[in-house]
């Protein structure tokens, strides 16, 4: 109820101070499916302004959200002042130091990631320098199968910190120098056994410092970003160059995060290994992001504990209004674990090797991904995207025990080729025609080792039930512009994962009506119908399925249960 | 389900109101300058398009927003592409943007703080505004054709 109440003041300003600007939007979905995915989510952002000042404030109804926690209410806040030299902020605050290094506050709701601090910001700027000081309250809600109640959908931890900061720039003669100084108090409490009685222990703050550094000269530009944790003698470095020589352009990307040493065991626990990378630290990925559907979900999950990698594009521009792009991008850990028995006599994990180049033994995690994409324009009329990856990921590390006769081992690998083709051809000014493809070839399993039995080859067990999954992605549609568009989704596999399969398919009418043609157990077909009511108000309509699977967002992934045989209706309005 | 009808109430009732920015909006441009909306809207009215790396659509629109910036920039016309992308893919801005050499200017809103104030939320995002800062058209989404629509909305506005 408070949400209408907050309207209706909303409103009544609206008329009484003429001289507030007021705006917003409206951003609401409902959705419910068979498989009991169901959701209704509704957000109102207001931006108001007056002079100098503007406030924000968001809105929310959503019982229960797609993703996260349930939250009627005032979900955000913040009042803004802003001169030509002095800014000040309090309330919900989002920014980023040092390239994201020191830390970088998103919220983004599609994969229910919010790194936003409460608290205030204080700046000064002139030509030559500026100052920043932060002091606030970040705390976030994350998902682990290490705390109670997970869930897939609703985040089961919390964690909480109290950040203090500052940050000085220097700029001029085409460079820049920033420095910062970061305290982060952890107010995370763990809960641990101490003789037979559980205690609660507070985590260990931190200090943090930094430096950026950027450079440009003509058509060649670079930028270095720093970042140390003084009390865990962790840091971080990120560097990024690029040089555009007529219709060509390279850039190169590295990255070395080395923030906490911790065991294939202990790798994503975050509960029972706190110290290290921060959460609000969402550093660059350093490798291509990409809007492929099937690449999204394989999309390498980066270490920030424990990372160094590159990442090459070559990019030419044709004739045909596109390019040719050409990218190579590699990582691995820092360090190789081994397997020890120790004097109880039981295995543990110890550091056998370190390396200061990615490596790409598997013993080290490597991650490879050779990108090859020609887009253009034939006659003017036709766009295509025709683009190849090959991928190579080891994603976690099951053992590794080094004997007198040889190494013994178990990790999990994925190998994919894949090939995303998007095509749109205008049949006049208003009318087009849409179709994406996509085809990929999925190895993915279990590669073990024992030099002790009589067969001494690398066995390979499939996490499918056949030795490699082959997907098919097929959608086409048609938009009339400027005010709909229908598409018709079918997503296409020959075999499962036994985690991410439901255990009971509801097929919708259009699965059954393609079965003849693609089996509807596993098929998942959907249709998508967008109107534009009015230019900033759009209407969404999705009948069908979706397949569930791991949902990537500018880097960031997530796994999202599947949809199924239900409808989702959406509203997205500017007024 | 009353309180369902009165959002959708609000949301057909969106261009009732009208929406105008505030003119010392301060834009972060891709070189790491920062600068005020009301140095752009002191020339002229501008067109402000919301974009990132990953959406298709966004980048097939951007050849014709580099049309549309040549054609009319005699005019007083700017067209200002600000980039929602991360900082975790923001390199890939760069070379995008450098490699391609558009003609129009672009900036860059990591945490989607600017996005958030002009109440974008599809992307792409357009917003046409006039040099009082007065929001004169807004459009969420691209779909071939679009691009007629908008380039009628400024001639519609520059002939005012």
């Amino acid at each position: 109820m408070k949400i209408f109440s907050l309207l209706l003041f909303f409103l009544f300003f609206t008329s009484l101070f003429a001289q507030i600007n007021f705006s917003g939007s409206l951003v609401s979905n409902y959705g419910k499916s068979k498989n009991s995915f169901n959701f209704f989510e509704n957000r109102i952002n207001i931006n108001s302004d007056w002079n100098n000042w503007t406030a924000w404030f968001e809105l929310e109804h959503s019982n229960p959200p797609e993703l996260g926690r349930e939250n009627i209410g005032l979900r955000k806040i913040r009042f803004e002042y802003q001169s030509d030299r002095i800014g000040l902020k309090i309330g919900d605050i989002y920014e980023y130091w040092g390239n994201g290094l020191m830390f970088n506050m998103l919220d983004d709701q599609s994969i229910d990631l919010d790194t936003g601090v409460k608290g205030a910001l204080i700046s000064y700027s002139n030509d030559l320098l500026s100052f920043e000081y932060l002091y606030g309250k970040q705390r976030s809600w994350r998902s682990t199968i290490h705390a109670p109640k997970f869930d897939e959908r609703i985040p089961n931890y919390k964690t909480n910190y109290t950040l203090n900061g500052a940050k000085a720039s220097f700029s001029g003669l085409g460079a820049s120098y920033d420095f910062y100084l970061l305290g982060v108090e952890n107010n995370n409490l763990t809960q641990a056994l101490y003789l037979l009685n559980e205690i609660t222990l507070k985590e260990s703050d931190a200090v943090l410092y930094g430096h950026s550094f950027n450079y440009s000269f003509g058509d060649f530009e670079s930028d270095y970003h720093y970042v140390s944790n003084i009390n865990e003698k962790g840091s971080g470095h990120n560097f990024n160059s690029y040089m555009f020589l007529n219709d060509f352009s390279f850039s190169l990307s590295l990255k070395d995060y080395f923030f906490n040493k911790l065991s294939p065991y202990d790798r994503w626990d975050f509960i029972n290994n706190p110290n290290g990378a921060f959460y609000f630290q969402q550093m660059p990925t350093v490798f291509k992001a990409h809007s492929s559907l099937y690449l999204g979900r394989i999309t390498h999950q980066t270490d920030y504990n424990d990372e160094l990698g590159l990442s090459i594009t070559i990019e030419k521009q044709n004739m045909h209004n596109g390019s040719f792009i050409f990218n190579f991008s590699q990582s691995s850990r820092h360090t190789e674990w081994e397997n020890k028995l120790n004097e109880n006599s039981a295995f543990s994990w110890n550091i056998k090797k370190y390396t200061k180049l990615p490596s790409q033994q598997w013993k080290f995690n490597p991650f490879k991904e050779i990108y090859f994409e020609i887009n253009g324009y034939y006659r003017s009329k036709l766009f295509y995207q025709i683009s190849f990856a090959d991928s190579y990921d080891v994603t976690d590390i099951f053992s590794s025990i080094y004997k007198e006769s040889g190494q013994a081992f178990s990790y999990e690998a994925l190998e994919a080729k894949t090939i995303p083709i998007i095509l749109t051809y205008e049949l006049d000014a208003e009318n087009s025609l849409n179709a994406q493809l996509e085809y990929q070839v999925l190895k993915k399993g279990i590669y073990s080792m024992n030099p002790d039995m009589k067969n001494t080859h690398q066995s390979f067990g499939s996490s499918f039930s056949k030795n490699a999954q082959i997907n098919k992605f097929l959608s086409i549609g048609f938009s009339r512009s400027p005010k709909w568009s229908i598409s018709l989704n079918v997503d296409n596999t020959n075999t499962e994962d036994v985690l991410v399969m439901e255990k009971k398919r509801n097929n919708n009418f259009i699965e059954t009506i393609l079965n003849p043609v693609f089996n509807k157990s596993l098929t998942w077909s959907s249709v998508d119908i967008v109107f534009n009511v009015l230019n900033s108000t759009q209407l969404s309509l999705t009948y069908g399925s979706q397949r569930g699977g791991v949902f990537c967002s500018n880097g960031i992934c997530r796994y999202v249960q599947s949809f199924e045989n239900g409808f989702k209706f959406g509203i997205t309005a500017a007024f | 389900m009353h309180k369902y009808l009165l959002l959708v109430c609000i949301a057909f009732s969106s261009e009732l109101l009208s929406q105008k920015v505030q003119t010392n909006l301060r834009l972060n441009r891709i070189d790491g300058k920062k600068i005020q909306l009301k140095q752009y809207l002191d020339n002229g009215p501008i067109l402000i398009n919301f974009w990132a790396t990953w959406c298709g659509p966004c980048k097939k629109e951007m050849l014709h927003l580099d049309r549309l910036s040549k054609e009319y920039r005699k005019n007083n016309f700017s067209i200002l592409s600000i980039s929602i992308d991360t900082q975790r893919s923001l390199s890939e801005v760069k070379r995008f943007i450098r490699s391609k050499r558009y003609d129009f200017e672009v900036f860059i809103d990591p945490n989607q703080q600017i996005f958030k104030k002009l109440n974008g939320n599809i992307m792409p995002t357009n917003l046409l505004i006039d040099k009082d800062g007065q929001v004169i058209w807004m459009h969420y989404g691209y779909m071939p054709g679009d691009e007629i629509m908008m380039e009628k909305e400024i001639v519609q506005l520059l002939n005012k």
